[in-house]
């Protein structure tokens, strides 16, 4: 393809679009409701990835000791902690260390705490951290099994679900982007179609003056193409927009640990999987088209 | 030049449009294709510019072999023929100039190349002042001169023209016969299907009488019905 040719082939393209243009943006239109289901699962999974990422670091099993537990023997207790081979680390937060941790988080308003000293309602209890956080149920359950153990705590539970929603949430998504992409192409296959039908003149033309099959077929491979990536950029600033409105409401909500990634992060893997998917999903739209109507 | 051996055509229909039809043209000829309304004369000549292939037999244009011919050969055997239509074929949005201009880019002509080429096109077929002229401000004429001009854009050996004159007045078509008969002096090779018994009697070429699908005549400089008994 030398330069002159490409030249060419992009100027027809544009031209065959504008001449077609209902067609061309209701295949454009498609394309973007299809990239719009993958930025939402994009935006989410990235998210939801992050989120438990942070739960994973800070993976601790918090282990409450019994109230009747004589407080005498809790030096065995952590003793029997330390022999379970995946525990990494253990570390004793007393009632009283519980409670100066409240005051602190309380801050100016700790005086409503004042005269609990006399009758602690924290419970004792140990932080543990793991050598493999992969091993956690089996942890938590052999810390279970430890006399005077009241309560394990162990967050692989909230782990496992934001997972498994997670899992319903691609296998869903993948699906209705996969349905509505195949759509997408077969709308570009016809918008094609139609374009190769309003050119049958010229191309009967290029025919006989001997053009080249790949001549002929160029021109509409580039304006599958083009509505693919026009599509994508429509669908790329759409996400970002309600990418950027969702955080503007959601940032102001208090989510503890967790905090949504930042809209520069996430914007060239948006771009790149726009235009790039567009890119695709029209190339194929008219790789289909050529094959059925311009055997030449 | 042109070899047919022993070359039948038959349509997907059953139509047997050319049986066992054998020739040879050679280099710088002017050959006229005559016989009555579907004798088989278009038929021939598609089969030249491989719009139709043979059913059976041997045809070589030049050193194409093109009842064996990859597909990928086509597009290189077009391009050395020009080849005009009795309907012209010119596309209506574009001036003469770009008309002439689109068939050579087709074949990757660079600009400098079009830019040389068009106007002795255009003056071979006397229409240099109508370039920037649109196919519907000419005469049926004009507009057929226009596409004996691209048909030349590419500088090809070969012409082969169907009934280049059935949509024009007489005295416009010997106009164009005249023009293909320069052209032919030049040393293109030109072959004519045509039903118009003036024409082909008054230019006194060799003319290959087809009647039935099948070749009856081969006369050198002949007229119509020349030959016959
Ligand atoms: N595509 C086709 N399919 C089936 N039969 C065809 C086709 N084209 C032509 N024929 C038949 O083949 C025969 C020869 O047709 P052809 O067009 O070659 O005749 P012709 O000599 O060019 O006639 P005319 O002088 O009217 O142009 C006719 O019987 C015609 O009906
Ligand atoms: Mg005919």
């Amino acid at each position: 393809m030398g330069k002159n040719n490409f030249k060419y082939f992009v100027t027809t393209a544009f031209k065959s679009i504008g001449k077609n243009a209902l067609m061309s943006f209701v295949s454009a239109f498609t394309v973007i409701a299809c990239l719009l289901i993958l930025g939402l699962f994009l935006a989410l999974g990235i998210n939801v990835n992050a989120m438990s990422q942070q739960i994973r670091e800070d993976a601790e099993i918090k282990v409450v000791v019994d109230e009747t537990y004589d407080e005498t023997k809790l030096a065995d207790l952590t003793a029997k902690i330390m022999e379970i081979d995946n525990v990494a680390s253990v570390s004793l937060v007393t009632k009283e260390d519980a409670l100066e941790y409240m005051r602190d988080a309380f801050g100016e308003d700790q005086s409503v705490l004042d005269g609990l000293e006399e009758d602690n309602p924290f419970r004792t209890s140990y932080d543990i951290t793991m050598k493999d956080i992969t091993l956690a149920s089996d942890t938590a359950s052999q810390l279970g099994q430890i006399e005077g153990v009241a309560e394990v705590n162990n967050k692989q539970e909230l782990l496992d679900q934001i997972v498994h929603i997670t899992d319903v949430i691609r296998t869903a998504s993948v699906w209705i982007m996969v349905l509505l992409c195949i759509v997408s192409i077969f709308i570009i296959a016809n918008t094609i179609k139609l374009a190769v039908y309003a050119r049958r003149k010229e191309i009967n033309i290029m025919k006989f003056v001997g053009a080249t099959n790949w001549f002929v077929r160029w021109p509409f491979i580039i304006e599958g193409i083009l509505i693919g990536l026009i599509g994508g950029l429509i669908a790329f600033g759409l996400i970002s927009w309600g990418y950027i409105a969702c955080l503007d409401m959601l940032g102001n909500m208090d989510l503890g640990i967790f905090s949504f990634i930042p809209y520069h992060e996430v914007a060239f893997l948006f771009l790149g999987a726009f235009l790039g998917l567009g890119a695709l999903i029209g190339a194929l739209g008219s790789a289909f088209s050529m094959r059925k109507y311009l055997d030449v | 030049m042109i070899e047919f051996k022993d070359v039948c055509k038959t349509y997907e229909n059953g139509t047997e449009a050319l049986s066992h039809v054998s020739f040879k043209i050679e280099k710088g000829e002017f050959v006229f294709i005559v016989g009555p309304s579907g004798s088989g004369k278009s038929t021939l000549a598609k089969l030249l510019m491989y719009e139709e292939q043979a059913t059976s037999g041997d045809i070589r244009i030049n050193d194409f072999h093109v009842t064996e011919l990859a597909k990928r050969d086509v597009p290189y055997l077009r391009r050395s023929m020009g080849v005009v239509f009795q309907d012209f074929r010119l596309l209506q949005d574009r001036t003469v100039y770009d008309n002439i201009m689109f068939a050579m880019q087709v074949v990757g002509a660079t600009k400098k190349e079009i830019r040389r080429r068009i106007p002795t096109v255009l003056s071979a077929v006397g229409l240099t002042h109508k370039a920037r002229s649109y196919p519907d401000q000419l005469s049926g004429g004009e507009q057929q001169r226009v596409s004996l001009a691209r048909a030349l854009a590419n500088n090809p050996p070969l012409l082969i023209a169907d009934e280049p004159t059935a949509n024009l007045n007489p005295s416009t078509a010997l106009e164009i016969v005249e023009i293909l008969e320069q052209i032919n002096d030049r040393g293109t090779t030109v072959i004519m299907a045509t039903h118009a018994k003036e024409i082909v009697n008054r230019f006194q070429k060799r003319v290959l009488t087809i009647s039935d699908g099948r070749l009856v005549r081969d006369c050198e400089k002949g007229g119509y019905d020349d030959g016959q008994e």
